[in-house]
């Protein structure tokens, strides 16, 4: 497992970076950097190095918190070290490959094949592509199976693997679940056979045993002949890692600062984690549970703290629904109390839309009006109740007075289209409502403002995800989609209302990977081969490659997208326990199902 | 209190990639690390009282950006510099600091002339062969009256490079009848014309930047 450490010459870069579109993406040159330097690297002891990867180009992945809880983690510890890799664009990477010239880390241009562990960020399943496409350039054998000893262990976190299956074939091991304190665990154990015996086989074996880690080798499946899942060996499930209190570890007050824009350019703290509301059809408001809190106090205290170390003007306390965080206003008080004069701004991301949180709107924004967000999800109140959005058109209308009452001027609305039980009565709702509020919106603002009036309308494509309530249920087909989405425009012609939606083909093949099982695998292989990457990036979503792919590997995609799975069968992600019983899960369908079937025997 | 400050700042190494807005934001989250109190400006939007000259485009090092502020904290040029030096990132560094006060013409409307060096890889290859690169390079179509300056160049101090500085004419210049000089497609054209006599640029550096007062080439401190 002892190697030698090769790297990137700064003046090689330069030649390399000659002609490529925006530079700052790969020179890492940043504030808050806190990985070991060269001294360590050339005496590394009993060292361990680790790459954090993050299968997206810089300015998407640079905002993530979870990779720098990790990075400031393991940065903490004198005997570790982590680096960051960020996914190429594609100029970058034909530069790289026509150069032979491999992917390195942005601290010390690490060449990927050096690391001891590279550890992936997937938070979503169109970067599975992407993982695949930075390992090869990286110089290192994508399928797990056939890398030799010398090779780094490749291993992955987020929400992305809570299904393990089908990156089982590239991944050495999964970690699901919080990262804070099994990431030390892990390397302490990595340590402990780099510098013993040597064996990456009995590092696996050793670290299997461990809540939240899932090794792929350590199971085998077997299928029935029409394809479902027959059994897991051995049966014992992988239980979810999860930290008790927040508050054990601080909040990460020394994040790296990028030095070039990113898409979230602000100073990011998390208040809580987990959602107690469950949306049936919402992954993040199950796997993230329990619902655990920071305690004001002590944000309020850590953020000062990170916003002097950082020179942030921006702080975003971020979690998956501000309204239900307890504390939020002594929160709010107390940080804009501490920092009167020092032109901050705040940003909640999550604050769900009603008469309160306009208030809270208007107290972080002290005179601004920038976009109120606003996600009904459906426009018939039957469909938000089987979904269970607990939100009704009298919550939202009186909302939308407050707020343009009092100087708002924009406003963004999320829907979804191709939800169980939907009808087309629910697709013209969609369409009555986003007009109902604009010509409430209009009713309520100055009519001075009128001109600068505008709704941005979101569509997005129901995907049904492993541990919701709607894991069960059906996708609808690509032309579905396309139909009801035309069914909207056709009823809405005004010009201060612009609908955007999200291509279903990319979201069919979202569906797949998503429910997908181990032989999902070779299918990602093969369409990467064919040119896959990016795949969630409309204009370089490559469609001809995952049917190919998939038609070769004789994987039928609805199988994955179209089907209704039973109850009863085995699911690929039954392997993982959530922390949540499979008859809770059930609980919710049911009664969705209940609420579908009431409607149809009205009418 | 208010002081007003006008700094000069290295942008060296890796920080050549960033651009402009780039700068703007990690000058100012850098300075804000340093507890140094900024002037912000009224309204609804308010950012800090940060107006730099012409900035260097990107991919070409500086030895010569241009900034003025206000602070609104006493302070001496030193301290300023030192505070906001210890927050900054690799390569970019505060050299020069001076107070001023009253309302003197923004930077980027009194810079005329800007000086670069490039460094090409090898020693010196004669005075004649110089003079013909030089001159083949100065009578591409595009950059013909945007140069006002040049010579042969010399040996830098180590002896590995060659080194030519010219002159050309900013923004403010075309106002006078003057065409701007435009380095980075300069260095690009350059490159094609140094490579065929088998030499490579190695390195573009803004050197310094002028104002014009009377046929007198002054630094933006010696205008103040």
């Amino acid at each position: 497992m002892d190697k030698k450490i090769r790297s990137l010459q700064y003046g090689e870069l330069e030649k390399l970076l000659e002609g490529i579109e925006r530079p700052g993406r790969y020179v890492g040159n940043e504030a808050g950097i806190s990985s070991k330097g060269p001294g360590w690297l050339a005496d590394m002891g009993r060292g361990v190095l680790v790459c954090l990867a993050f299968p997206d180009i810089y300015e998407v992945g640079m905002p993530n918190l979870g990779l720098q809880i990790l990075y400031d983690i393991i940065n903490g510890y004198p005997c570790f070290s982590a680096e960051r890799a960020y996914a190429p664009w594609i100029d970058f990477e034909e530069r790289l490959r026509r150069t032979k010239t491999a992917l390195f880390s942005l601290e010390n241009r690490i060449f990927l094949d050096s690391f001891d562990l590279i550890g992936f960020s997937l938070q979503h399943e169109l970067l599975y592509t992407n993982t695949l496409n930075m390992l090869d350039i990286g110089g290192i054998e994508v399928i797990s199976g056939k890398r030799g000893p010398d090779a780094p262990l490749v291993c992955a976190g987020g929400p992305a693997v809570v299904n393990p299956g089908p990156m089982s074939r590239f991944m050495d091991f999964m970690v699901v679940g919080d990262g804070e304190e099994i990431i030390i665990e892990l390397l302490k154990l990595l340590q402990k056979h780099k510098y013993g015996d040597g064996n990456k086989g009995a590092f696996l074996k050793d670290i299997a045993k461990l809540d939240g880690v899932y090794v792929p080798s350590e199971y085998r499946f077997f299928f029935y002949n029409d394809g479902k899942i027959k059994k897991i060996e051995p049966p014992l499930k992988v239980k979810k890692a999860v930290i008790k209190d927040l508050d054990s570890f601080r909040i990460v007050t020394r994040p790296v600062i990028p030095g070039i824009k990113t898409v979230h350019d602000r100073y990011e703290v998390e208040i809580m984690r987990g959602c107690p509301r469950g949306c049936r059809f919402c992954q993040a408001g199950y796997i993230y549970r329990p619902v655990r809190k920071r305690k004001a106090e002590k944000l309020v205290e850590q953020s000062i703290e990170g916003l002097a170390n950082t020179g942030y003007e921006e702080i975003s306390f971020l979690s998956l629904s501000a309204s239900d965080y307890s504390e939020l206003d002594s929160l709010l008080k107390g940080i804009l109390e501490e920092m009167k004069g020092k032109n901050l701004s705040i940003s909640l991301p999550s604050l769900r839309l009603d008469s309160f949180s306009i208030g809270i709107a208007e107290l972080i924004n002290q005179g601004r009006r920038p976009g109120l967000t606003f996600a009904p999800e459906a426009g018939s109140q039957r469909m938000r109740d089987i979904i269970k959005k607990n939100i009704t058109e009298r919550q939202i209308m009186e909302c939308i007075d407050i707020a343009f009452g009092s100087g708002w001027e924009k406003i963004k609305l999320y829907f979804m289209i191709g939800l169980p039980g939907e009808k087309e009565e629910d697709i013209l709702e969609i369409a009555e409502l986003i007009k109902r509020i604009a010509w409430r919106a209009r009713k309520a603002m100055p009519r001075s403002k009128l001109k600068r009036f505008y709704i941005n309308v979101s569509i997005n494509v129901f995907i049904p995800k492993p541990f919701t309530p709607f894991q069960w249920t059906a996708q609808d087909a690509p032309e579905r989609f396309e139909e009801k989405i035309h069914l909207i425009l056709k009823n809405i012609s005004a010009r201060y209302i612009n609908i955007s939606w999200s291509n279903p083909d990319i979201s069919r093949i979202e569906c797949a990977l998503s429910r997908g099982d181990i032989r999902m695998g070779k299918a990602i292989e093969d369409a990467w081969k064919k040119g896959a990457r990016f795949d969630n990036w409309n204009e370089l979503f490559n469609r001809d490659a995952w049917i190919d792919s998939f038609k070769i590997n004789k994987i039928p995609v609805e199988f994955f997208t179209s089907r209704k799975y039973d109850t009863g069968e085995i699911l690929p992600w039954d392997i993982v326990d959530i922390g949540i019983k499979k008859r809770i899960f059930l609980a919710g369908y049911n009664k969705a199902l209940e609420l579908i079937n009431i409607d149809s025997q009205i009418k | 209190m208010e002081i007003k400050f006008r700094f000069k700042f290295l942008k060296e190494g890796s920080s050549k990639y960033l651009s402009h807005l780039d700068v703007i934001s990690v000058m100012t989250r850098a300075l804000r690390r340093a507890g140094i109190a900024l002037k912000y400006t009224e309204g609804f939007n308010q950012r800090p009282k940060l107006s730099f000259g012409p900035p260097v485009p990107l991919g070409i090092e500086s030895r010569a950006e241009y900034c003025d502020i206000t602070v609104v904290e006493d302070m001496t040029d030193e301290e300023f510099a030192s505070r906001a030096n210890e927050s900054l990132i690799g390569g970019i560094r505060i050299s020069a600091v001076k107070q001023f006060s009253g309302r003197p013409a923004s930077l980027m409307s009194i810079i005329d002339i800007i000086d670069y060096s490039i460094y090409i890889g090898s020693s010196y290859p004669g005075r004649e062969k110089s003079l013909e690169i030089i001159d083949s390079a100065c009578s591409i179509v595009d950059f013909k009256g945007s140069i006002h300056d040049t010579g042969a160049g010399k040996k830098s101090k180590d002896g590995k490079f060659w080194v030519i500085k010219l002159s050309g004419f900013a923004g403010t210049s075309e106002n006078m009848g003057m065409k701007v000089f435009r380095p980075v497609q300069f260095v690009e054209k350059f490159k094609e014309i140094v490579l065929y006599y088998g030499l490579d640029i190695e390195r573009v550096v803004k050197e310094e930047a002028y104002s014009l007062k009377e046929g007198e080439k002054l630094t933006p401190f010696e205008v103040l």
